[in-house]
């Protein structure tokens, strides 16, 4: 999926003269060319996350449309503030393009994970959150979005091999006698197993949120299972506020740290992400 | 423009009024920002009131050079006043950036000065900061930005009034700002024509203007008194202080 954001951006950046790359000393070797064919608005400006999303306000507000890059808890927790003020409360457009998605980075320990980015950025109006599920998906959201707002591209190092072709809340098998749906997002979809679907189950699949995404449900849906990989809040958020009656179950990472290492699929395991475990998550009552 | 003593005594007047304000640093700014908007009246200069506390000073200056109206001044903090106790700029003309908490003026200065430098725009952009606001972290990673990218359309005007001080000492700043590579000025903050020509000077650097100025500068018992960084005066006092600036 990263290799997708250098891949797109590669291809729109010399087309649309408005776009300013900003680095935060990462991606510098995959955006190599941009940064010496356009050094004028291709810039890895360093490890100094709070200036770097004031620079990307102070640039935006000048007509470009910055892509600030860099790692996902350096970038919204601790450049949060900023983020706020600089790009939402002053209305400010800007891409915010992130790698290591909750513990992407299990190996490095707990300074490099971040499950809580998708709730902190939701709880700042005005910022639209893409949760892409595969390359196919970041680059249809990136085209579809990086000239409006502010946007928040959260990339994960592993993704779903579903044909998904759209952006939003999608309905991927609609029963009409269903009473449960199961919930998918972004790269969760990878835990999907077929035969743990009941066939009187619907399943849904949603990419992105923002302030204006509508999550109704059919009205034969009476619950709904949810499986995430962040900290639980904003996706329930919108579910009770378009199906006030709805009963919610999630499946997402408790809060704690995750002081183990190990590889990335253990990570998640340990959380209680994996096939068996969301299995196991949609047939429990 | 000069400042009249009735526009100091209707700062405080309105500070009264509305019970809200930081008099001190409205006051130990009115003479950079009245500099800084006689020049943008026939400049390129782009500005940034970073110190966004100081809103009151900075809302008296637009008014004198009529971004601001008289009834806005009157409304300052009212419920649908465009005019809060610090500056929301899409209310607000004549300015950019929604300030007040500290730190974020200068780093959006950088933005705007490498944004300059990209589209070719000969345009400045000047930011007023704090004393105490160069404690933040985020301005000591713009200055290390504006000297790496030598970012000659930049001026940083530091309102050194003693606030921080009692806090943590701001005095070494010049000295390692102008080590760090910036073109570094010490002017007097309440001099109008030294603080014009240190902002039109030529440079081949960043350049850090460190206006020393007097908190609460002209009402004699706000002057250096940090009980008057937040603080609205009583009937009795805005009574002396309009006999200590001769107003009726």
């Amino acid at each position: 999926m990263r290799k997708q954001f250098f891949l797109t951006l590669l291809e729109l950046f010399p087309k649309d003269e408005k776009l300013f790359l900003i680095l935060g000393d990462i991606g510098v070797h995959g955006f190599r060319s941009l940064l010496s064919d356009f050094p004028e608005r291709a810039i890895n400006l360093g490890i100094l996350e709070q200036c770097m999303i004031g620079v990307s306000a102070g640039v935006s507000s000048e007509g470009f449309i910055p892509v600030v890059h860099t790692i996902a808890p350096f970038m919204i927790e601790r450049a949060y503030e900023q983020i706020k003020i600089d790009l939402a409360y002053q209305k400010v457009g800007a891409n915010l393009v992130s790698v290591g998605a909750s513990y992407d980075y299990a190996s490095l320990g707990c300074t490099h994970h971040c499950p809580a980015d998708v709730p902190l950025m939701y709880n700042i109006p005005g910022v639209r959150i893409i949760l892409p599920g595969s390359a196919r998906e970041f680059d249809l959201a990136f085209r579809s979005f990086y000239k409006t707002d502010i946007n928040y591209f959260r990339i994960s190092e592993e993704g779903h091999h579903f044909e998904i072709r759209e952006l939003g809340f999608i309905s991927l098998r609609d029963t009409p006698s269903a009473s449960v749906a199961t919930i998918f997002i972004g790269p969760t979809m990878r835990f999907f197993d077929e035969d743990s679907i009941n066939s009187d189950q619907s399943i849904w699949y949603l990419n992105y949120i923002d302030d204006a995404i509508d999550l109704t449900l059919p009205p034969n849906i009476k619950s709904c299972k949810v499986i995430q990989d962040f900290y639980s809040g904003p996706v329930e958020d919108l579910l009770k506020k378009y199906n006030p009656t709805i009963i919610i179950q999630t499946l997402a990472p408790e809060r704690l740290f995750l002081d183990s290492y190990g590889t990335r699929s253990e990570a998640y395991e340990r959380v209680g992400l994996s096939k068996s475990s969301v299995n196991c998550f949609i047939k429990s009552d | 423009m000069e400042i009249k003593p009735s526009e100091i005594y209707d700062l405080c007047r309105i500070a009264k009024k509305a019970k809200e304000g930081h008099i001190g640093s409205s006051l130990s700014v009115l003479n950079i920002l009245n500099a800084i908007y006689a020049l943008k009246m026939d400049r390129s200069i782009e500005f940034i009131m970073s110190k966004g506390h100081a809103s009151l000073g900075l809302y008296l200056i637009l008014k004198k050079y009529g971004y601001v109206s008289v009834d806005q001044l009157e409304s300052f903090c009212e419920t649908d006043s465009n005019l809060g106790g610090h500056p929301n700029f899409r209310k607000v003309d004549g300015i950019f950036g929604s300030t007040g908490s500290l730190g974020h003026g200068l780093p959006q200065a950088v933005g705007k000065a490498i944004a300059f430098k990209a589209n070719g725009s000969q345009a400045r952009v000047v930011v007023l900061v704090g004393d105490g606001e160069m404690n933040e972290g985020s301005n000591w990673e713009a200055i290390l930005l504006g000297a790496h990218h030598n970012l000659t359309n930049l001026i940083c005007v530091v309102d050194f009034n003693g606030s921080s001080e009692r806090a943590l000492s701001v005095m070494k700043v010049p000295n390692a700002i102008e080590a760090l590579g910036w073109n570094v000025s010490f002017v007097d903050g309440h001099d109008e024509e030294e603080i014009k020509f240190g902002l039109l000077s030529s440079i081949n650097a960043p350049k850090l203007l460190w206006a020393s100025t007097i908190k609460g500068k002209g009402i004699s018992f706000m002057e250096g008194n940090p009980e008057w960084h937040h603080k609205s005066p009583t009937e009795n006092e805005l009574a002396l202080i309009a006999k200590e600036l001769g107003v009726a």
